[in-house]
């Protein structure tokens, strides 16, 4: 018996479906922009990282209060802070390596971790 | 009721304890309760294998980084809610391991049709184990003879009316109503501190 | 218990052949950690063959419940996602095998069941216990799985050619 006399066409075509998932998977999961993002958060000598990947609202703790930080779609941004001047709200959303806010009279501080210390990389290669 | 009817009712009833438990030290402490009470009752644990499942679970959830930093090392950042989580999930694998090993025990009748049907299964199950074993041919051959040698057997020498060991005022049984008074005792205590 | 259909003890029969491949397949050491032949499916190829289609879903249920009780894994996790694997998976096999007729053959089936099976898992790993680094694994757990279909569909349609209790049978039925 020779395998080219038992494949069928449905055969190869479920074959391909296999395959492309198998690419589409590889891709989405190590090609494209490389390491999941993450945001850093920076106050009163504590810091917090968050996986951009989950939508979620934090409350962070600064000199004044609590500035709300909303990730949302694999952005983040400062929607509210206890401040006069909301400047920080104004800086709106980030979504690259190294995009930063900062809400100075409450000591909050965020930035979106860059690609150098990226550990996900290590595992992938 | 027989006995393993008795622990497979008293295991499906804590389930739920377990599965809703809000805090992940809690659900610990219930899996060790799970743990001894499989061992009680006869079967086996194995450490090294739940430790390595453990540490697994806990450092893949440590990938996605969530909440307060407790430990950075070589750009590696340890968060407290992703540990929290892995620590949590990991229970959650463990505990269900055991308490499904604890409920589930030999001779189980399960009633009605599918219980008749299954167990006709584990009836060619045994056979299966039990015949002789085919040792001339290739693996595809001997597959083809265990077939043939199990269906030989008659439909008579099935027979459904096994007995099953009844209860019998056996101090055995307390181990399953503990487990299902604790893990209910261990559900609770978190949502009222 | 005196009206057990003819068919009925073919289903138990081959549910019992399940349970006693992932037995085997659970003692042998793997050479890779999610290197599975996936024997246990053997059986449910071969019932596409044999069963009418309710008695293959019923298979399918039987399979799943009886390895449950087997491995003592039933209501655990462990056992909710090869449950839904084997649930998705083997439905997949079936409607595929209904849908494509002569334009399939067992590799095809084997490869599609593989597939759907091994999605539900990782999506389920990933909800459930490992978070977003389930999918790292990802691709060469389908990698492997795809491999192991393959071996496992060659098999399973020689197996399906040369076997004399699998003649016997079908003649039975056809007959």
């Amino acid at each position: 018996m020779k395998f080219h006399r038992i494949i069928k066409p449905v055969d190869s075509l479920i074959f391909l479906i296999n395959v492309a998932v198998i690419l589409l998977l590889s891709i989405s999961v190590y090609g494209g922009r490389g390491e999941p993002s993450n945001v850093l958060i920076e106050a009163g000598g504590e810091r917090w990282i968050f996986s951009l990947d989950e939508d979620r609202v934090e409350f962070i703790q600064g000199n004044h209060g609590e500035t709300v930080i909303e990730i949302k779609g694999g952005k983040v941004h400062i929607a509210d802070s206890p401040c006069p001047d909301k400047l920080c709200v104004q800086m709106g959303w980030l979504e690259k390596p190294n995009d930063w806010a900062a809400c100075l009279p409450n000591g909050v501080f965020l930035t979106i971790e860059g690609d150098s210390d990226g550990e996900i990389d290590a595992i992938s290669q | 009721m027989d006995k393993p009817k008795f622990f497979l009712w008293a295991g499906m009833a804590s389930a739920p304890a377990f599965l809703f438990q809000s805090d992940p030290l809690f659900r610990w402490i219930q899996v060790l309760l799970f743990i001894s009470a499989t061992i009680i009752s006869g079967k086996k644990f194995r450490l090294l294998p739940n430790l390595l499942m453990t540490a697994g679970i806990i450092f893949a959830n440590l990938m996605t980084p969530n909440g307060k930093v407790i430990l950075s090392f070589w750009g590696f950042s340890v968060t407290q809610g992703a540990l929290v989580n892995g620590f949590s999930r990991a229970g959650l694998l463990v505990g269900m391991i055991y308490l499904s090993r604890f409920s589930v025990r030999k001779n189980l009748q399960i009633p009605g049709r599918l219980g008749s049907l299954l167990s006709l299964v584990f009836f060619y199950f045994d056979r299966i184990v039990e015949g002789e074993r085919v040792t001339r041919g290739n693996f595809m051959e001997k597959i083809d003879e265990k077939l043939m040698a199990v269906q030989k057997i008659s439909i008579e020498d099935f027979s459904s009316g096994e007995n099953p060991d009844h209860l019998s005022g056996g101090e055995k049984l307390i181990v399953p109503a503990l487990v299902f008074i604790l893990s209910w005792t261990l559900f609770t205590i978190p949502l009222l501190i | 218990m005196q009206s057990v259909s003819r068919e009925a003890h073919m289903v138990a029969m081959l549910a019992a052949f399940c349970m006693f491949f992932s037995m085997i397949e659970y003692l042998i050491p793997k050479p890779l950690p999610f290197m599975r032949l996936g024997l246990a499916n053997l059986p449910i190829l071969i019932a596409l063959f044999l069963l009418s289609d309710r008695k293959i879903l019923l298979l399918i249920f039987l399979k799943v419940l009886g390895q449950g009780l087997v491995n003592g894994t039933l209501f655990s996790y462990i056992f909710l996602f090869s449950a839904a694997g084997t649930l998705c998976s083997g439905t997949a096999m079936l409607l595929i095998f209904k849908a494509a007729g002569k334009r399939v053959s067992l590799i095809g089936i084997c490869l599609a069941g593989a597939l759907v099976s091994n999605m539900v898992q990782l999506v389920l790993a990933r909800f459930f216990i490992f978070g977003r680094s389930a999918f790292i694994i990802g691709p060469p757990f389908l990698i492997i799985g795809t491999v192991s279909a393959l071996i496992l569909g060659f098999f399973a349609e020689r197996f399906v050619e040369q076997s004399k209790w699998f003649a016997l049978q079908r003649g039975e039925r056809n007959g």
